[in-house]
């Protein structure tokens, strides 16, 4: 089947607008008005793209995420959520995606409507003895600044002893039975 | 240049096929990856719940499972398939219609759990789009061995209108030019110091880099290096004498961040874009070594 190329050539000219508008910095209200016609097009066919690696700033700290678990009979279980540098190589390329779920994303507080399902999902993975089940679950954030190289130059590999990492609670919830099926 | 001519000039197809093998590599990789978590990932007792993806995303979105249902048995069939699809658009078998299954699958996927994904699943993505509507199957492919045997076709594949390989080289330039605009706005970036904070972030630690991270002066040279590079991949790739030395300078680059940090397949996928922008009757001259021409 032939395509009329007047149908391309409005398809190109469409596409390249939309690309165009949706892959580029600025958010003025011109430019929202002008992505309107384009954002159906744009979500509906998962187009949408950014490109701001490392940008405008890199991240000036190093950051992860614990669990904090209470189960039933009293006891606490501290998770750390995939921590990259205690990973294998191979490791690193398999597990990736949880340090993208937990350190670019649920740690973040815009991602607050994430955080239910997270919990709920860490005490399922926690939920190993049916007679000790999770019943709260609070999740931290620990992170330390990397120092300013031009007052402090640290070598590449440098760490700090886990008490100096600043640590605070950002989500806790009571785990529900049903939060466990 | 003719606006129209940049698109519809016909060419030689060996270019687009050759991206649409690496394509379909990095998604069989990919997916295979995803494999140890994929119920974590999309699974019903996952870390996302769907209500939860329809709640802030909305219905409009492609995505299968709004569809067919959140449950182990879909996640399976819809993986199944994608990878099933992604072997099949790599070999080049119905490569337009499997090409088609895998974008769909590919974005429900991605649609189910946007907070696992990465730059690399974003750009396979919008790539794979386009390569729906390309002449990839007209070469390296099962299509073409099987056209061949039965007499529909014979000789070399014919050039046709490389539109489709044209807005994929399009999407190729814009992922450098906005990342550089980006950059263009970050302090770190301006005063040589970006490298400095990339190469301290412990969770992208790959092999270490002696000296050359660990002086400020060399840092600096290496920060304003990769967004001149960066700036240069969006821009001045478009310049026939400056094409290949960049795209050359471009893959060395890549291969430099992944041998140093970890980001999964977004270097892999911007080499395979960087090859596909090179002039397909130079990838048809090099492939000839390797490929029957008929």
């Amino acid at each position: 089947m032939r395509v009329p190329k007047i149908l391309i050539q409005a398809f190109i000219v469409f596409h390249i607008l939309a690309i165009t508008l949706h892959a580029f910095p600025g958010t003025s209200e011109v430019r929202q008005k002008l992505q309107a016609p384009f954002n159906g097009y744009i979500r509906c066919l998962g187009l949408w793209q950014s490109w701001a690696m490392f940008s405008p700033n890199p991240s000036n700290s190093n950051a992860m995420v614990r669990a904090e678990i209470l189960y039933q009979n009293g006891s606490v279980q501290f998770w750390d959520l995939p921590r990259m540098m205690n990973l294998s190589i191979r490791d690193k390329y398999v597990f990736e995606r949880y340090r993208k779920w937990a350190v670019d994303n649920i740690r973040l507080d815009d991602h607050e409507v994430y955080w239910p399902d997270s919990a709920s999902f860490i005490a399922r993975k926690a939920n190993d003895d049916p007679n000790n089940p999770p019943i709260k679950v609070t999740l931290w954030r620990l992170w330390k600044d990397i120092e300013d190289p031009e007052i402090h130059f640290r070598k590449v590999g440098f760490r700090v002893p886990e008490s100096e990492l600043h640590r605070h609670p950002f989500y806790s919830t009571s785990i529900k039975p049903e939060d466990l099926r | 240049m003719n606006f129209w001519k940049f698109f519809f000039e016909k060419e030689e197809v060996e270019g687009v096929a050759v991206l649409r093998v690496f394509i379909g590599i990095l998604l069989i990789t990919s997916a295979l990856l995803m494999l140890p978590g994929l119920l974590d990932y999309f699974g019903p007792q996952g870390m996302l719940k769907l209500k939860t993806v329809i709640a802030t995303l909305g219905r409009s979105r492609l995505n299968l499972f709004s569809w067919l249902g959140d449950s182990s048995t879909i996640l399976w069939m819809i993986f199944t398939t994608h990878l099933l699809a992604s072997i099949s658009m790599t070999l080049g078998f119905s490569t337009r219609l499997s090409t088609l299954i895998a974008f769909v699958t590919l974005t429900s996927l991605h649609h189910r759990n946007l907070l696992i994904l990465n730059s690399g699943d974003t750009a396979l993505r919008v790539v794979l789009f386009l390569l729906i509507f390309s002449r990839a199957g007209d070469a390296y492919s099962l299509d073409r061995i099987l056209k061949l045997r039965s007499g529909k076709v014979s000789g070399e594949p014919l050039p046709q209108a490389p539109w489709a390989l044209r807005l994929i080289q399009l999407q190729t330039t814009f992922i450098y030019l906005s990342t550089s605009i980006h950059k263009f706005d970050g302090q770190a970036w301006a005063n040589g110091n970006a490298i400095y904070y990339t190469s301290r972030l412990w969770d992208f630690e790959r092999f270490p880099v002696p000296y050359l991270l660990d002086h400020l002066a060399s840092i600096h040279l290496l920060t304003w290096l990769s967004l001149a590079l960066e700036f240069a991949l969006g821009t001045l790739i478009w310049l026939k004498p400056l094409r290949l030395p960049l795209i050359l300078a471009g893959i060395c680059f890549h291969l430099c961040i992944e041998y140093s940090m970890n980001i999964p397949l977004f270097e892999f996928t911007m080499i395979a874009l960087l090859i596909g922008m090179l002039p397909s009757q130079m990838i048809k001259n090099q492939m000839s070594a390797i490929w029957p021409r008929k």
